[in-house]
């Protein structure tokens, strides 16, 4: 019965309403010319409404005269007469079938690729690296194993330790791990040396095992070995222990650079042109002409926003602006003096973002003088106090000279 | 003790050769009645409609008049050889013609 009623649908039935006295005639009549009527009901002492297929229709015309029926057609149902309705409106067609293929397209292919948790790992490269397994915009649904491609990108990329997939709607969410990176650290059981990790002047030495092979106020260069794991007494002979301790010694960080009297300053006048881009499923439309610079001076800032649309099914649409600030330039000098804290305050800063941690100021030196071009170049020095004792295993070829017992 | 006679397949002791004949071939004319709870019944085999109304359909049967008497019916299909009612059947008569 179901199958019938789509068939029915497909095909195309009126409801019509028969009025008259000798309606059990009319019923009989249209049975035995083979005229199939359906859902025949009472609704009224003299009047029926049944469902009649469009041909039929055709020939009850006789019947009715002959039965004194009054025959009338109350509702057109099915896919024919909807097609009719739209047969006028051929683009309203089009239209409606460019929304189905559309949504088809939208609801089984990848609309997004979201990856979050990456620090040390480029979002960019997992991308590139999961299109190689087939996974990118508008490519299907159906062919993604999250699976397979979980264990692909940890065997890929060394740096991530898990990578969860999820497919909601048509966007994959990759959510990445990343390994923490181990320090590198010698067990206390191998025997090590302590080399010098930096250049500098030895100023206190605290060995707790492994022989001190410097002295306070000895300078020492990065390598240089600075306690030995190698023990040599002679009452017990040579033995290997695991060096420990700190070295800590007097480095030097110095910075140059050379500063004009003269300069260009950039002021913005104001004027501000905004020139955006819409990309979606990475195909970029820009919505301007001119691609040369719109000012001869300018400071460009990009802006990007995404705009997700409630429907996960569909792809998101991103805006990018690029904010061109108009500016002039307009020629400055200034006193030597001037030149110079600027040239002192600007390496403070950069020297200040450099400095291992655990390294301590103790002393600043900075100097300056003119050049030819009338520069002036400023120099600042940083003394520092930090422990540059780095564990290293043994080297082999040390233990040569040596007759050693490993007391490890 | 009233001895049995062995009459044509499916035909009643007393009937006809006529009859038997058509047992035999199973071209009875009389209409063949299903009723499926008492929610819908089919009627094959029917000459016509007599009566039509939610409430009581008559049926024209040949020799037979069959009346079903019940709630909200409705003929679902219609055509020369059957008839299919849904709706609730209280009771079914059938008159002699």
């Amino acid at each position: 019965m179901f199958i019938a009623n789509i068939i029915n649908y497909i095909r195309g039935y009126l409801i019509i309403s028969a009025e008259g006295c000798f309606l059990e005639r009319f019923i009989n009549i249209c049975a035995r010319r083979g005229i199939l009527l359906r859902d025949v009901k009472r609704t009224g002492s003299e009047r029926i409404t049944a469902k009649i297929s469009v041909r039929a229709f055709m020939r009850i015309r006789s019947i009715a005269f002959k039965t004194r029926t009054r025959v009338r057609v109350l509702a057109r149902r099915g896919v024919m007469f909807w097609l009719k309705r739209y047969k006028s409106r051929r683009f309203a067609l089009i239209a409606l079938i460019f929304a189905a293929a559309l949504f088809w397209y939208a609801t089984s292919h990848v609309m997004g690729i979201d990856i979050t948790g990456c620090e040390k790992t480029n979002p960019d490269e997992i991308m590139s690296g999961i299109a190689e397994f087939g996974v990118k915009l508008g490519s299907p649904l159906s062919g993604i194993d999250t699976d397979e491609l979980r264990n692909r990108i940890m065997i890929k990329y060394d740096g991530i330790a898990w990578a969860g997939i999820n497919v909601r709607g048509s966007r994959v969410y990759i959510d990445i791990r990343e390994r923490l990176a181990a320090a590198e650290k010698i067990d206390k059981d191998t025997p090590c040396n302590i080399v010098a990790a930096k250049s500098g002047e030895i100023i206190e030495i605290d060995a707790r095992e492994g022989q001190s092979m410097v002295n306070i106020g000895d300078g020492v260069e990065d390598g240089d070995l600075l306690v030995s794991g190698v023990m040599d007494s002679s009452s017990r002979g040579a033995r290997l222990v695991h060096a420990f301790g700190e070295v800590y010694a007097k480095t030097q960080y110095e910075k140059s650079t050379e500063v004009a009297l003269e300069y260009d300053v950039r002021e913005d006048t104001g004027k501000v042109k905004n020139r955006y881009t819409v990309s979606i499923m990475g195909l970029k439309i820009p919505l301007y002409i001119s691609r040369s610079a719109p000012f001869e001076y300018y400071d460009e800032s990009v802006s990007k926003n995404e705009y997700r649309p409630p429907f996960e099914a569909l792809p998101s649409v991103f805006v990018t602006k690029d904010s061109y600030k108009e500016q002039t330039s307009v020629k400055t000098s200034r006193s030597e003096d001037e030149a110079v804290d600027y040239g002192v305050q600007k390496l403070r800063e950069l020297l200040n973002s450099e400095l291992p941690e655990g390294a301590e100021v103790i002393g600043t030196e900075q100097e300056h003088f003119m050049l030819a071009n009338g520069n002036i170049l400023v120099s600042v020095k940083y003394e520092c106090r930090e422990n540059i004792a780095k564990q290293v295993l043994i080297d082999k070829v040390d233990l040569l000279s040596y007759d050693v017992t490993d007391n490890n | 003790m009233m001895a049995l006679k062995k009459s044509g397949d499916g035909a009643p002791p007393d009937s006809g050769i006529r009859e038997k004949v058509s047992a035999f071939f199973e071209l009875s004319g009389d209409a063949k009645i299903t009723i499926i709870g008492n929610g819908e019944f089919i009627v094959e085999n029917y000459k016509g409609i007599t009566e039509y109304g939610s409430d009581l359909i008559k049926i024209n049967a040949g020799k037979l008049s069959i009346c079903f008497c019940g709630k909200n019916m409705e003929i679902k299909t219609l055509t020369q050889e059957l008839l299919y009612v849904t709706g609730r059947v209280c009771s079914v008569t059938f008159e002699q013609r």
